[in-house]
């Protein structure tokens, strides 16, 4: 399966829902709103067979944006499943009850950029450090080193 | 009554620390719980302020025994970014350094799952057998690991063919020795009994998980990055994709020492159709855009993420290192084990914690009484081990041919 016939089969099932943002035959970007999110990661994942490789965070202009990206096996596509969420309120739907390849990465990108995935059953600390107060999120824009090595008494 | 025993987090074999909390009870593991986050060592934040170049230093710094592979991924998403191809010389140079990787790496789990379950003459060997293809790295290279030697676009240096029949000659070599540890590993009634239908990981947890590499390939999942989006010299080379259907420790094990016997066969073709021609593609500026690289390392698929903001130094970098999806895994295969097989399982998915994560915690087990250390449960593994030889009225440790 290419990337064209993916972008077919999801514009045939989710028509206006998703919108294409394609790289290369081999690459292809979609991005959705946060409420039809489950609903296409369900679709990728149960009828399409996609493998959720991993899942990026990063602070943009408009808010934080979660990227999940599926890989699959027997061909050369990722498909990377594009969603912003307000940085006043970032919250998204947990998707682990779908596919369990998606409860430490969920957990990982709380840590270091706030998301709250409503409906994840431990999201508590994984990877970060305990010097790290809860509220502080490494990965977002606003994090200042120097003063948090102020803060801790490392500097 | 359930009782909480943590492992580690400092493990006494694997070097790396990983706190696993097992609610057990009597024998059996009820729940499992990790912690992680020891030796999390900010990698992404940190190639955030390096250049590009500066950064293909770093990312093979993330891992002792992957350099090749984080560095190769990193390259791969550069170059993805930029829509832009390798000369073919480079990325039979590449290939070539990501088999010998490989071997080692499956060499060095060999051994340690060896040890792990009492039979020591299986670490001794495999480590022995592991030397010689460090030493060719080193002449290969200049270095053991972390050579340096990879870039986005080509690679820094060239390779020295005066050194290709001494490589020809280790890798003969390291078939005829991993056929023999293959031979007596599935011969063994030992190893049967302590391995098979041990830490079963079933075909659909391997879906549900994700998980990558020899450990889903183990459980019938039929994945590889090396066939699924040839980089590289693979779709010039003849090899095959060993998968296993019954998902536990034993098949592990084998699928591991196969691939081995593979790489062997790749690196040797490789040195035969070794391409001449140049070995970079200079890249002059990295334009705005994003770019996904995939690598099958020895664990599985490592995947890299690079967003660019058309400066000099990338926007976000995301690494995802195989080990990262194979170890939540032990959720589904170590429940309703018992506690003497956990060590042996918990190391099956040979996991790379420094891959992993990128600092310390020490957790209060609660109201959990300790009764086990971490050096306990791999004695009382290696005990199980000598107790199931004597009743089969077997030698204690694996009895190896010393033939060749």
């Amino acid at each position: 399966m290419t990337a064209k016939e993916m972008t077919f089969y999801l514009s045939e099932t989710f028509s206006e829902k998703v919108r294409f943002e394609t790289a290369s035959d081999k690459r292809l970007y979609v991005r959705v709103q946060p409420k039809d999110l489950r609903e296409v990661i369900q679709y990728v994942y149960k009828e399409k067979k996609g493998r959720l490789s991993t899942a990026t965070g990063i602070e943009v202009r408009e808010g934080i944006e979660v990227m999940y990206h599926f890989s699959f096996n027997g061909f050369p596509l990722v498909a990377t499943i594009r969603v912003t969420t307000p940085k006043h309120m970032p919250e998204l739907d947990s998707v682990q009850d779908i596919l369990k390849g998606a409860y430490w990465i969920e957990r990982e990108i709380h840590d270091f950029l706030g998301v709250v995935f409503k409906g994840h059953p431990k999201l508590k600390r994984l990877f970060k450090a305990r010097s790290i107060p809860e509220d502080v999120y490494p990965l977002r824009k606003d994090f200042d080193l120097e003063k948090f090595r102020e803060s801790i008494g490392e500097a | 009554m359930s009782t909480v025993i943590p492992i580690g987090p400092f493990h006494p074999l694997q070097d790396e620390p990983a706190n696993f909390l097992l609610t057990v009870e009597g024998e059996k593991v009820v729940d499992i719980e990790a912690n992680m986050g020891y030796i999390h060592k900010g990698h992404e934040l940190l190639g955030q302020s390096k250049t590009y170049d500066q950064v293909v230093i770093q990312t093979e710094r993330i891992c002792g025994i992957c350099s090749v592979t984080h560095t190769v991924c990193f390259c791969h998403a550069v170059e993805n970014l930029l829509g832009i191809e390798i000369p073919k010389r480079t990325a039979y140079i590449r290939t070539i350094l990501g088999e010998l990787e490989r071997c080692h790496s499956h060499l060095l789990w060999a051994g340690l799952a060896g040890h792990f379950i009492g039979y020591n003459t299986v670490f001794m060997w495999a480590w022995k057998y592991r030397e010689p293809v460090l030493d060719i790295l080193e002449a290969l290279t200049g270095n053991r690991r972390t050579s340096s030697i990879l870039k986005p676009g080509g690679v820094r240096r060239d390779l020295d063919e005066k050194h290709f029949p001494k490589l020809l000659e280790i890798m003969s070599t390291l078939r005829g020795q991993t056929k023999m540890l293959l031979e007596a590993v599935i011969d063994d009634p030992v190893i049967h009994s302590r391995t098979k239908n041990v830490g079963v990981l079933t075909y659909e947890d391997a879906v549900d998980w994700c998980v990558v590499g020899p450990t889903a390939r183990a459980s019938g999942v039929d994945t590889d990055v090396r066939r699924d989006e040839p980089y590289g010299a693979y779709d010039e080379v003849d090899w095959e994709v060993i998968v296993w259907k019954d998902g536990d420790v034993f098949a592990k094990v084998a699928v591991r020492l196969l691939e081995i016997i593979e790489s062997t066969k790749i690196v040797e073709q490789c040195v035969k159709q070794f391409p001449k021609g140049p070995i970079l593609n200079t890249i002059k500026q990295i334009p705005v855009g994003e770019g996904i690289g995939r690598y099958e390392a020895p664990r599985g698929e490592d995947i890299h993420y690079v967003r660019s903001n058309g400066t000099n130094m990338p926007e976000r970098w995301k690494v995802r290192a195989p080990s990262n999806v194979n170890v939540p895994s032990f959720h589904a295969s170590c429940i309703g084990e018992s506690i003497s097989d956990v060590t042996i399982t918990l190391a099956s998915c040979d996991p790379c914690y420094s891959c992993t994560e990128r600092m310390a915690v020490v957790v209060d087990p609660g109201s959990g009484k300790i009764i086990y250390t971490g050096n306990d449960l791999v004695r009382m593994g290696q005990e199980k081990t000598k107790a199931i030889a004597r009743e089969l009225g077997r030698p204690p440790d694996l009895p190896l041919k010393l033939e060749f």
